[in-house]
């Protein structure tokens, strides 16, 4: 239920926050700034800093949709466990990027590996979860929300953040951070991460089409429906976030029109980096950008498809390090990778078909502004658990615990929940 | 005559079936409707009204025929790269086509529900023969037996490629189908266990396609694993030689005995129709009839359309539109005969909604997640793109045809213009607040030509109304 008094706030204020509850949650975005008939001229020396802090570091999330197969990412080379269960997708020793005696790299991520070399690369071994079933679905809402059990959370761990700054900045009389201080590129709807009770992060499906220039229109400026029925709600959350969304299209028209400082491949993912990288260098008072990459559900003809997949990932990944690099940033920003779980150690057929079911442990890798190397834990493959999948040693909460604390600068504990121990792979 | 939260709808004098009903039904079990059709559905009462929808022809030859025509005239048929295949793009337009136009547009609704239910992604190997083969699977039982449904699915080429089944084998049995089967399509996650999956996709090893151009279902004994399982308690007996196809089957019918499927397939057709947070007193009575009329989709639809609850005023304009809703929407109720010419399956892929692409086998999400930021410049643009394209006189093929003078009735007003379109458009008037802004804006813009038409077009097209139902 939306009360009458953000009813009017939306009307009269520059933004307005919103008011959970109700039978599902209701976000309010910014909302009410008056797009007028031609939005003006991007202004790239006008920099927004976080309201709060002035603190500019941002966080990347790169979600790599349908459960990567951590084992063939982050290959044990040495490992007969490994080798025995996969007679046909274990990666030949002799074309492993080598990282130590019992680590490396799948072949594909060639450049991931110049960028270890270069002190810019981290892994959280064995990161997943126990206790989810195996559905993407119901485990992808899980992790993206934060939640310690099976079932998600009505809100997202980043929502959640976004929500405490909101409300801190409105009890210190301050103002609301940016509409733009988490955002989605690349997804059609918002994912649940970003999900939050008094914000409501705009979803760039494609930053060109939607900063394209737009006429003014007789109802942008009508005044909004006022009142409690049922309809008059609905209403009034579609004419907020179209007025959010026509704010945050002037905004981004600034980023949309900088150039690429490097050469992004023309993947899907490569576009969505390329867009990160010029929503980051616009200096709009971005401090999470959520984007996505997908098809690593790989029950079938894995060999072929996840090298494909890893490729895209690795190139994309180096244009964008580039990228951050001659912005200068680099130092300043923190790529976290994070799947909703792993895949099974055996493989599932024969030959070029074979592939790889769903599992649980899996890897996550860090990048830009990490302690370089290995942290979490490596999981046992001898000691699998009754379906067959190697377990998952570290909670994956307990990254973003790692991450609220030594760079969002938030208490995790309020964030997630008590006791969810940080992984310090974060160099804030 | 059931009562609870199915008890029908009787009309009576202080309550009767009226034009504000009649609109309700069709923007909800239709795609909208043109002015015609609308004064016909409150000339034939409620009952007639509700079998209008729910009762209607299974065959249209003449519609199939035009539909199929339109498609070819719309661009090359054949995609070059892979003869012998239609452009996807065509198959997209020529469902938009027959959203709009066709007379029976619950089959429609209920061929997209069915795509967003069993959901499957075109791409390099699930081409545009194999999507639109699956399409028409939906269309034939699309308001049958659901029963029949998922047997045609469980062996449909599309879905046996997508979900892996096609390489399901007894020595290496793939889960992908048989985890599908069991979360999305019948009872919902977490009312099974990871032993039922492996168990489910053993049942199903051998059922594959023919060959890897995959244009017809086989099963293939000599890969199916011969033992007996248990899902869900029952123990599925063993069969080795032709009889192993049976397995199959007999998995897809005690799946429908579970107590979860009927309200899980009734919680579904609800959130389609009618609310996106159902009642759960609502769905256990959908689920109700769906078990008594042996899963018939049919007579689902028409206890909901038939109900007290479904028509409660309160409930107009609460239902947020799937982009493909809304734009066969707007274009049937405008009467925009060709709307293909404007690329609707661009605006609802801009929208978050690409037919033949759903994001991922769960389908599309429905309720507030059309409520974003994407969704609401794309439809402000194809706003602006139909009131700059729209022509006086309407023509069959070539520039998207909707006549402006009819569309108002010769109208000059701004108030007046925006009744007109609001009452063909949404059927229903705006709120006295918004037509009034509205019309303001619509009186500054000179009267020459269609400049005040167009400029009312597009404010309502773009407008936040225009998104519920």
């Amino acid at each position: 239920m939306i009360d009458r008094r953000s009813l009017f706030r939306i009307g009269a204020a520059a933004s307005a926050w919103a008011l959970g509850g109700g039978r599902v949650e209701r976000w309010i975005g910014d909302a009410g700034r008056r797009e007028h008939d031609r939005s003006p001229r991007p202004n790239v020396a006008r920099v927004e800093r976080d309201s709060r802090s002035g603190d500019d570091r941002t966080l990347v999330i790169l979600q790599l949709y349908g459960g990567n197969d951590g084992f063939n990412t982050l290959v044990r080379h040495g490992n007969d466990d490994y080798r025995r269960a996969r007679p046909n997708l274990a990666i030949p020793r002799a074309s492993v990027l080598p990282l130590d005696d019992e680590r490396g790299l799948h072949p594909s991520l060639r450049r991931t590996r110049e960028w270890w070399d270069r002190g810019a690369v981290a892994f959280v071994e064995g990161v997943g979860s126990d206790r989810t079933n195996l559905s993407h679905f119901k485990s992808d809402a899980v992790w993206q929300s934060g939640a310690a059990g099976v079932t998600e959370m009505r809100t997202g761990w980043i929502g959640r953040w976004l929500d405490q700054r909101i409300e801190a900045d409105l009890a210190d009389g301050r103002p609301e951070p940016s509409s733009l201080t988490a955002i989605s590129i690349g997804r059609d709807v918002l994912p649940v991460a970003l999900r939050a009770a008094r914000a409501r992060p705009p979803t760039i499906p494609d930053l060109d089409a939607f900063t394209r220039e737009r006429d003014g229109c007789a109802l942008d400026q009508a005044p909004v429906m006022r009142g409690e029925s049922r309809a008059q709600r609905e209403l009034l959350e579609e004419d907020v976030v179209l007025r959010a969304a026509l704010e945050a299209r002037t905004k981004l028209a600034r980023a949309s029109e900088l150039p690429a400082l490097a050469d992004y491949p023309g993947t899907e993912i490569g576009r969505n980096l390329r867009s990160v990288g010029k929503v980051l260098r616009a200096g709009l008072g971005t401090r999470v950008v959520y984007t996505t990459m997908a098809s690593f559900d790989t029950h079938t003809f894995q060999a072929e498809e996840h090298a494909r997949l890893l490729h895209e990932l690795d190139e994309a990944l180096n244009a964008f390090l580039h990228d951050l690099r001659a912005q200068g940033r680099l130092e300043r920003t923190l790529v976290i990778t994070q799947s909703e779980f792993g895949r099974r150690l055996a493989e599932n057929g024969v030959g070029v078909e074979a592939g790889t079911d769903h599992g649980r442990a899996s890897v996550s890798f860090a990048l830009g502004a990490v302690h370089a190397g290995f942290h979490g834990a490596a999981p046992s493959f001898a000691d699998l658990d009754a379906d067959g999948n190697v377990r998952a040693p570290i909670d994956f909460r307990r990254v973003y615990a790692g991450v609220l604390r030594d760079w969002l600068g938030a208490d995790p504990a309020s964030v997630l929940a008590a006791g969810v121990e940080p992984l310090p792979f974060v160099r804030g | 005559m059931p009562s609870g939260p199915l008890e029908p709808f009787v009309p009576t004098a202080a309550d009767p079936w009226d034009r504000d009903r009649a609109a309700h039904l069709a923007r909800r079990a239709g795609f909208g409707a043109s002015a015609r059709e609308l004064a016909a559905l409150v000339d034939r009462g409620f009952e007639s009204a509700v079998a209008t929808f729910v009762d209607f022809e299974e065959s249209d030859p003449a519609f199939d025929t035009l539909a199929h025509e339109t498609g070819g005239a719309i661009g090359d048929v054949a995609d070059d790269e892979r003869p012998g295949q239609p452009l996807i793009e065509n198959v997209r337009l020529w469902w938009i086509f027959r959203m709009v136009h066709t007379r029976a547009p619950l089959r429609e609704k209920l061929t997209l529900l069915w795509h967003d239910h069993f959901a499957c992604q075109e791409n390099e190997e699930l081409r545009a023969t194999l999507m639109l083969e699956q399409n028409r699977l939906f269309r034939r039982h699309a308001a049958g037996s659901f029963r029949e449904l998922l047997h045609g699915v469980a062996r449909d080429p599309a879905m046996l490629m997508y979900l892996d089944n096609r390489i399901n084998v007894a020595a290496h049995p793939n889960e992908n189908w048989a985890r599908e089967l069991m979360e999305l399509f019948t009872l919902g996650v977490d009312r099974y266990t990871q032993r039922d999956v492996v168990e489910v996709a053993r049942c199903f090893t051998g059922w594959t396609t023919e060959d890897d151009a995959s244009t017809a279902f086989v099963f293939r004994p000599e890969r199916h694993d011969p033992r007996d399982k248990v899902v869900l308690g029952k123990t599925i007996t063993g069969r080795s030689g032709a009889d192993g196809v049976e397995e199959g089957h007999e998995v897809l019918d005690h799946l429908l005995t579970r107590e979860e499927s009927a309200p899980f397939v009734a919680r579904k057709i609800a959130r389609w129709f009618h609310d996106d947070q159902p009642d759960e007193e609502l769905v256990d009575a959908l689920a109700g009839v769906l078990r008594a009329s042996d899963w018939s989709v049919r007579e689902t639809v028409r206890a909901l359309f038939r109900s007290r609850a479904f028509h409660d005023p309160a409930r107009r304009f609460t239902f947020r539109r799937t982009p493909v809703d809304w734009i066969a929407s707007t274009a049937r109720s405008l009467g925009v005969w060709n709307v293909h010419a404007l690329r609707p399956e661009s605006t609802t892929r801009a929208m978050g909604m690409h037919l033949f692409r759903p994001p991922s086998v769960a389908g599309w999400d429905l309720g507030p997640a059309w409520a974003n930021a994407a969704a609401a410049l794309a439809r402000r643009d194809f706003a602006e793109q139909l009131s700059r394209a729209a022509h006086a006189h309407a023509r069959p093929f070539g520039a998207p045809a909707l006549d402006l003078d009819a569309l108002v009735r010769g109208a000059r007003g701004g108030r007046s213009i925006v009744r007109a379109i609001a009452a063909r458009l949404l059927l229903a008037p705006l709120s006295p607040e918004r037509e009034a802004a509205v019309a303001e804006a619509v009186d500054g813009v000179s009267a020459g030509g269609h400049a005040r038409v167009r400029a009312a077009l597009r404010a309502l097209v773009g407008a936040s109304e225009s998104g519920l139902a």
